[in-house]
C-alpha cells in the first residue's frame, strides 16, 4: 500500500520539487558574504594598482595607481615624479561601480582570505577598498604572493568588480602616463 | 650538456604559499589616509633578503625560438644575434656583479650557452598561454634529443615571434610584461621571451637592444632567484632586475639592464 501512494503520488512530488527549486532561485542566497554587504554610502575610495614584469612604467596600465572616489573624481597617480591625471567618471558608471563594491564585505576580520595559483611571476594587481570608517581591505590580490591570487568574500564578486575597475581604468588611466601632469585629464 | 652530479638534490615545492603582503598604497590628498595607509609609506630602499631558494650557480642556457617567422631572414639573423649575445654575456661582468649574491654552499659564477633549437610545432597562432609554453617545453624535453635534460643549472629561454601575444591570467605581453621567468615543479626553470613589438617594451630601442636588455633582466633574476619568491628577493619591490627595469648600460656591444646591488644600495 505504501509502495502504491509513492508510485501513485510521484508526478505530484516532481512537482513541488520543482517549485522548490525555482522558488529557491528566485530568493536571494544568504551567505556570510551577503551578511556583511555594506550600505553604499559608506566606501569612500577604491583603488587599483598594478606592476608589470620588465615593463616601461609609463605603459603599464595602473602603475601609479588608480582611485576613484565615492562621489566620482578619480586620480591615476602620482607617480614617483608626482605625475598625476584627474577627472570624474559619468554619473552611470559611478552607480555600476557603487553596486559592484556593495557586494565586498565592509572587513577582512569576519571573512576568510582565499587564494588560489594564478598570475605570472613579477606581475602584481591589487584593489584596495576603503571605508568611511578608515578601514581598507585588500579585496583583490594577484601576485603579493608569487604565483598567487588572493581575494576576499566572493570570488564573483570580486571578479566582477576587478573586470570593471580595469575597464574604467583602461578608459581613464592615460597609457603611455603624461610626461608632465595636465590640469584635468579628459576620458580617452 | 653535463648531467646533474646530484641526484639526491633537494626539491624545492614551487611556490609555497607564504603570504606576503604588498603594503597598502599611500592614499592621495584628498582623502584622509587611513592608518593602515600611513603605515605603507615607504621608508626603507630596497633590501632583498634570501630565502633559501635554488640559485643558478653556474647557468646553462639553451634558447629556443618557436614559430616558422625565425627561419627565415631577417627573423633567422635575429635569432642568430640573441644567441651571440648569450655565448658573451654568459662569461662576462655581468655575471661577475652578481657574485654579491653568493650564499653558503651556492657561489654564482660564469655560465655557458649550450645551445639553440628551433622550433615550428606546435604551430603558434595570435597568442600563446604560458601553460601552452610550459606543456611545449615539457614535451621537447621528454621527445626531442636536441633538447638537453634540465639540471639545477638550466635556463630555457623560449623567444616567441612578432605577432604573437603571451597571455596567463587576464595578463599578456606588451600591456603588462615583457618577458618574465617561472619554474616548473621547482624543476624546470625558464623564460618566455614575446617579442617586443609595443613601445612599452622597446623603450626606444632597437627590437635587438631591447630583447637583450629584457633578457638579461630575466637572466640575473633567473640566476638570483629561480623560483620566483624562494632566492634573493623584496617583498614591496621583487626581484634584482624589478627594482632597476629599464635603466641600461652597454657591457661589450650589447645593452644589458642594470640590476639591484644590495651592497651598493643602488643599481649597478
Amino acid at each position: 500500500m505504501r509502495g502504491y501512494l509513492c508510485v501513485a503520488n510521484k508526478p505530484l512530488m516532481i512537482a513541488v520539487w520543482l517549485i522548490d527549486i525555482l522558488t529557491a532561485f528566485g530568493k536571494p542566497l544568504v551567505s556570510p558574504d551577503a551578511l556583511s554587504i555594506v550600505p553604499a554610502a559608506a566606501w569612500l575610495k577604491v583603488s587599483e594598482r598594478v606592476a608589470c614584469e620588465a615593463m616601461q612604467d609609463d605603459y603599464c596600465l595602473g602603475r601609479y595607481g588608480f582611485t576613484i572616489d565615492s562621489d566620482g573624481t578619480f586620480v591615476a597617480g602620482p607617480s614617483g615624479e608626482g605625475r598625476k591625471a584627474e577627472g570624474r567618471i559619468p554619473q552611470k558608471e559611478l552607480q555600476q561601480l557603487g553596486a559592484l563594491i556593495r557586494q565586498m564585505p565592509a572587513s577582512a576580520s569576519n571573512e576568510e582570505r582565499r587564494c588560489n595559483k594564478g598570475g605570472l611571476p613579477g606581475i602584481k594587481d591589487q584593489i584596495d577598498l576603503t571605508f568611511a570608517s578608515g578601514s581598507a581591505v585588500r579585496i583583490y590580490d594577484l601576485g603579493g604572493s608569487v604565483g598567487k591570487i588572493c581575494y576576499i568574500g566572493r570570488w564573483d564578486n570580486v571578479h566582477r568588480l576587478h573586470k570593471y575597475l580595469h575597464k574604467l581604468m583602461t578608459r581613464y588611466y592615460p597609457v603611455p602616463f603624461p610626461k608632465s601632469s595636465p590640469p584635468g585629464a579628459t576620458p580617452r | 650538456m653535463p648531467k646533474d652530479s646530484t641526484p639526491d638534490r633537494k626539491i624545492y615545492s614551487a611556490h609555497v604559499d607564504a603570504i606576503r603582503i604588498v603594503p597598502l598604497f599611500v592614499a592621495d590628498t584628498v582623502s584622509r589616509p587611513t592608518v593602515e595607509a600611513a603605515k605603507a609609506i615607504p621608508a626603507a630602499p630596497p633590501q632583498l633578503t634570501y630565502r633559501d631558494g635554488p640559485l643558478l650557480t653556474a647557468v646553462e642556457v639553451f634558447t629556443i625560438f618557436w614559430g616558422k617567422a625565425w627561419e627565415q631572414g631577417p627573423r633567422s639573423a635575429f635569432a642568430t644575434q640573441i644567441n651571440q649575445f648569450f655565448d658573451f654575456i654568459l662569461t662576462s661582468p655581468l655575471i661577475d656583479q652578481l657574485a654579491e649574491y653568493n650564499v653558503p654552499g651556492k657561489k654564482i659564477g660564469h655560465g655557458r650557452h649550450t645551445g639553440t633549437l628551433t622550433i615550428t610545432k606546435p604551430k603558434l597562432r595570435h597568442s600563446v598561454s604560458d601553460t601552452a609554453i610550459q606543456h611545449m617545453l615539457q614535451q621537447e624535453i621528454s621527445s626531442n634529443p636536441a633538447v638537453p635534460q634540465p639540471t639545477p643549472n638550466t635556463l630555457y629561454f623560449v623567444y616567441l615571434p612578432p605577432g604573437v601575444r603571451v597571455v596567463q591570467g587576464g595578463s599578456a605581453s606588451c600591456q603588462a610584461f615583457c618577458g618574465y621567468h617561472n619554474d616548473i615543479s621547482g624543476q624546470i626553470f625558464y623564460a618566455s621571451m614575446p617579442y617586443p613589438g609595443c613601445a612599452g617594451c622597446l623603450g626606444g630601442l632597437t627590437a635587438l637592444d631591447a630583447l637583450t636588455s629584457t633578457s638579461s633582466h630575466e637572466l640575473c633574476e633567473a640566476i638570483t632567484d629561480a623560483i620566483p619568491g624562494q632566492g634573493w628577493y623584496d617583498d614591496a619591490n621583487g626581484e634584482i632586475g624589478d627594482i632597476c627595469a629599464w635603466t641600461t648600460k652597454k657591457v661589450g656591444q650589447y645593452t644589458v639592464q642594470l640590476e639591484w646591488s644590495n651592497k651598493a644600495n643602488k643599481c649597478v
